[in-house]
């Protein structure tokens, strides 16, 4: 029985762990940015859906939907504020790595500024609250609530990617930036907007994050960021498909450690990050070796 | 400005790399339906004055005008989208996109939003449409540069070394589709080596050495210019010498 | 370009003197700053941190400074040696200068077991090595494993506190880092990875087995990191695991180093005393407003300043010859 709660609880929980990452990932397709700041992203997500119900009564479901308008115009003109700069040195991969761990570093602070330090949750009756059950077992709701939520959300994300125009073009200047513009693309408009896509993408996993996590803090930012990393690398980086079968795996090893040896469950990301950056460092599907 | 006859005026353009002058002053009047050619020893500066033109390099001085319009620095994907395409030496297609993908991007910004089958007929690729980048021959990666090309409505096509590497066969097929593109009043560009399949295709040159141009003129003329031989020539014979 | 190279290539054919003069006054100025500074500012404890900063900014200094690595995890390390020397003063009653050394050398064997990281470009590196810490923090720190590291309840190392003595040793640890960066910028490691860094492919051609060289500053940095944390733990005597393993010592080790200007012999010092400074002055009581000052100075830093203060210097010294040389 231990064993089917592990790993219907872990896909439950792994279709949140595919929402947390994939946006580290798309960032990482835009520009070959590594973005430290990402756990800070999806911290921002928490405290908006906090601030958003205390503040409001919203739904955490409505402010899912709230924080992605948002979240895209902070990418888009952040990302036009520093690809510039970047793109001159004559190392903008490990500058933007240091960029982005300084970035995290100010959200950081003036999170605790605003918010303070201690940690902020919401009342678990500001969603459906029905558990789940399966096999005779039952699965907290924010597990399920939070996988019904991010199943849409990556859905209309693979359909943006793989079926739209601007997808088209997303793809085009991911694939090779000077051939897209080229064929008539703005490419530098292109890649800011599938910037503010990631950042969109990781506030909603954070609007979520605040249950599945029993809250938010100014100071869960770089931890979230591993995690996601460790994901990514696994499913392999730049293929955003690659993330979501990857954060449903990391999911049930997750699930399987807390059920059967919970004081090591915490070993899991860090194992599977350098175990596979180690062992297969294109990832599970990628092509191409990208960081050896 | 009134009904210009110049399609696309290249006037005086200079480019530098780090103080070194890889174009100098080059000048070249193009007309609807036209087609130059474009010549010059390895490193002469024929690519470097596409990528000027296409906005890719920023010219320190110069100007380039489409149809009375200056464009001279604008963005790549401005300068595509008002008109002058190119293909590359080595065609570099999004690997990750099929042949019919590969054109609709091109398709997306062209001003009447461009039949993408129509593009992949007039360079015979019509029937590979869904296949992957993969599934293409050499070959038929320069054609479905060319569509690229074409999909965006082009006034002025760069053609970069089409020739390199195709069997005569081949050959033939691409001047075929490239005096279809003319007689469309597409101008033509063409950068070549090849002076057999160059003579096929255009009429008259321009010859670059070192950046600059030194001369201008039918292909004939160009081919008997005893600078233009020494250029060519003095490579090889230095190595006799 | 080439000509910040001729210049460097025309410093280092400078003569042997100066080579051995400039870092031994970067090494005594702090070392003897250190000495008499206890007999201005009488809080020893804070001077023996600012010392572990100031050699952790040097450890950070010799691996990224030098071979472009970027270590996050470097606290792991830290970690390490703050561990192996309280369990061998616990465990074997070592006199604490022998067990500070001890962990050094437990340091310098957690680097060579992680050293299959470097099979991983930059970033990679970088992110790796923070997961390879955390990794460690979590086996130590792990309940189960409480009859060896005695988990998450930490070390009290009470017994074997002596002012002064920890003080001294954090002084001489800063003397060792100096050192050590100094003796890999000036070997022929140092000169073929800044010729690396001027430009790529002469540079392979020197004859210097780059992967081998790297390997022993990485080996060296983690040491040094292992003895920081060796002093870190005997000086202030009782620790949890949290706190010895805390990522935040990386990112300041690394703030510091950059602030200065790595691959310099000066710039981490002046970082690190200058930026813990400031942290004593407003980071203890009010992290927060600290942490918003440094994470806003890495982004201007990166975005206008990529070399540094000592970066920031260079640049106008060489602005300053340029116009003279134009002017002649």
């Amino acid at each position: 029985m231990l064993f089917e709660y592990a790993i219907v609880g872990g896909i439950l929980l792994g279709i949140f762990y595919a929402l947390l990452s994939v946006g580290l990932n798309v960032v990482f397709g835009a520009q070959k940015i590594i973005n430290l700041a990402h756990g800070d992203v999806i911290m921002l997500g928490g405290y908006a859906a906090w601030e958003l119900y205390q503040t409001y009564k919203i739904s955490p479901i409505i402010s899912t939907i709230i924080v992605v308008p948002i979240t895209v115009v902070i990418g888009y003109l952040l990302n036009r504020l520093i690809a510039p700069r970047l793109g001159k040195s004559s190392d903008p991969e490990m500058l933007s790595l240091i960029l982005f761990f300084g970035l995290s570093q100010v959200i950081e602070a003036l999170s605790t500024l605003v918010f303070g330090n201690a940690e902020r949750s919401l009342p678990i009756n500001s969603i459906p609250t029905s558990p789940f059950k399966l096999f005779g077992e039952s699965y907290p709701a924010d597990w399920w609530v939070s996988a019904l939520v991010a199943i849409p959300l990556l859905a209309i994300f693979l359909l943006f990617l793989y079926r739209s125009s601007v997808g088209l073009q997303v793809r085009a200047v991911i694939s090779d930036s000077v051939e897209a513009a080229v064929a008539g693309i703005n490419a530098r408009r292109i890649s800011g907007l599938y910037f503010g896509v990631g950042f969109a993408l990781a506030a909603c996993a954070g609007v979520w994050g605040v249950f599945i996590f029993g809250g938010v803090s100014p100071t869960e930012g770089p931890a979230i960021t591993v995690t996601a990393f460790a994901i990514i690398v696994f499913g392999s980086l730049g293929n955003p498909i690659g993330t979501l079968v990857a954060g449903i795996i990391f999911g049930i090893f997750y699930q399987l450690a807390q059920v059967y040896v919970p004081s090591w469950s915490n070993l899991v990301p860090y194992a599977l990050v350098i175990a596979t950056m180690l062992t297969r460092p294109q990832g599970l599907f990628g092509r191409r070796q990208r960081v050896a | 400005m009134t009904d210009s006859p110049v399609l696309l005026r290249i006037e005086e353009l200079t480019t530098v790399f780090g103080g070194l002058k890889a174009l100098s002053q080059v000048s070249l009047d193009i007309n609807p339906g036209e087609a130059v050619g474009l010549v010059g020893p390895n490193g002469s500066g024929k690519t470097t004055l596409v990528n000027t033109v296409c906005g890719l390099y920023r010219p320190a001085s110069g100007r380039v005008i489409l149809e009375g319009t200056e464009i001279t620095g604008h963005r790549p994907h401005l300068i595509a989208r008002a008109g002058i395409n190119r293909t590359f030496q080595i065609p570099k297609p999004f690997k990750d996109l099929s042949v019919y993908e590969n054109v609709r991007v091109s398709s997306i910004h062209s001003r009447n939003h461009t039949s993408i089958e129509g593009a992949l007929a007039r360079v015979n690729l019509a029937e590979l449409a869904n296949h992957p980048i993969s599934e293409l021959t050499a070959a038929q990666q320069k054609r479905l540069d060319l569509a690229r090309a074409l999909a965006l409505e082009p006034k002025v096509i760069f053609v970069d070394e089409l020739a390199a590497g195709l069997t005569p066969g081949e050959l033939h097929e691409v001047a075929e589709m490239l005096k279809e593109f003319q007689s469309s009043g597409i101008a033509l560009i063409v950068v070549e080596h090849l002076m057999g399949f160059l003579e096929q295709v255009v009429s008259s040159v321009l010859v670059l050495s070192a950046g600059r141009t030194i001369f201008t003129g039918p292909l004939r003329t160009a081919l008997e210019d005893v600078e233009v031989k020494r250029v060519f020539l003095g490579g090889e014979s230095d190595a006799g010498n | 370009m080439p000509k910040t190279a001729e210049i460097k290539t025309l410093q280092n054919t400078g003569s042997k003197t100066k080579t051995l003069i400039s870092p031994a006054i970067a090494t005594l100025v702090p070392v003897i700053g250190f000495a008499l500074a206890i007999h201005v500012y009488s809080n020893e404890l804070l001077l023996t941190y600012m010392a572990i900063y100031v050699a952790l900014a040097q450890g950070v200094n010799i691996m990224y400074g030098f071979t472009g690595y970027l270590p996050f995890g470097y606290f792991g390390f830290f970690g390490v040696g703050a561990y192996v020397s309280g369990l061998a003063m616990l465990n074997y009653n070592l006199p604490p200068v022998v067990a500070v050394i001890v962990g050094g050398l437990g340091g310098a064997l957690v680097g060579a077991i992680l050293s299959p990281l470097f099979r991983l470009r930059g970033a990679y590196f970088a992110i790796g090595t923070l997961a390879a810490s955390e990794a460690i923090y979590t086996i130590v720190a792990n309940p189960s494993l409480q009859s060896i590291t005695n988990g998450p309840y930490g070390l009290n190392l009470a017994n074997y506190y002596s002012s002064g003595m920890a003080y001294g040793s954090a002084i001489a640890l800063v003397a060792i880092s100096i050192i050590a960066v100094s003796y890999v910028r000036g070997s022929r490691f140092g000169l073929t990875l800044k010729a690396i860094r001027d430009d790529p492919y002469s540079a392979s051609m020197a004859g210097v087995n780059v992967p081998r060289q790297r390997f022993y500053a990485w080996l060296i940095s983690a040491a040094i990191a292992g003895m920081a944390g060796s002093i870190f733990g005997w000086a202030t005597s009782v620790f949890y695991p949290q706190a010895v393993f805390d990522s935040s010592l990386s990112v300041l080790a690394i703030v510091f180093a950059l602030f200065g200007g790595v691959g310099s012999v000066w710039g981490p010092t002046i970082g690190a005393v200058l930026l813990y400074s400031v942290y004593n002055a407003i980071g203890i009581s009010n992290p927060e407003y600290f942490q918003l000052i440094y994470g806003l100075v890495i982004v201007l830093l990166v975005l206008f300043a990529p070399r540094g203060l000592l970066g920031f210097w260079n640049f106008f010294a060489q602005k300053i010859r340029r116009k003279r040389v134009t002017n002649d």
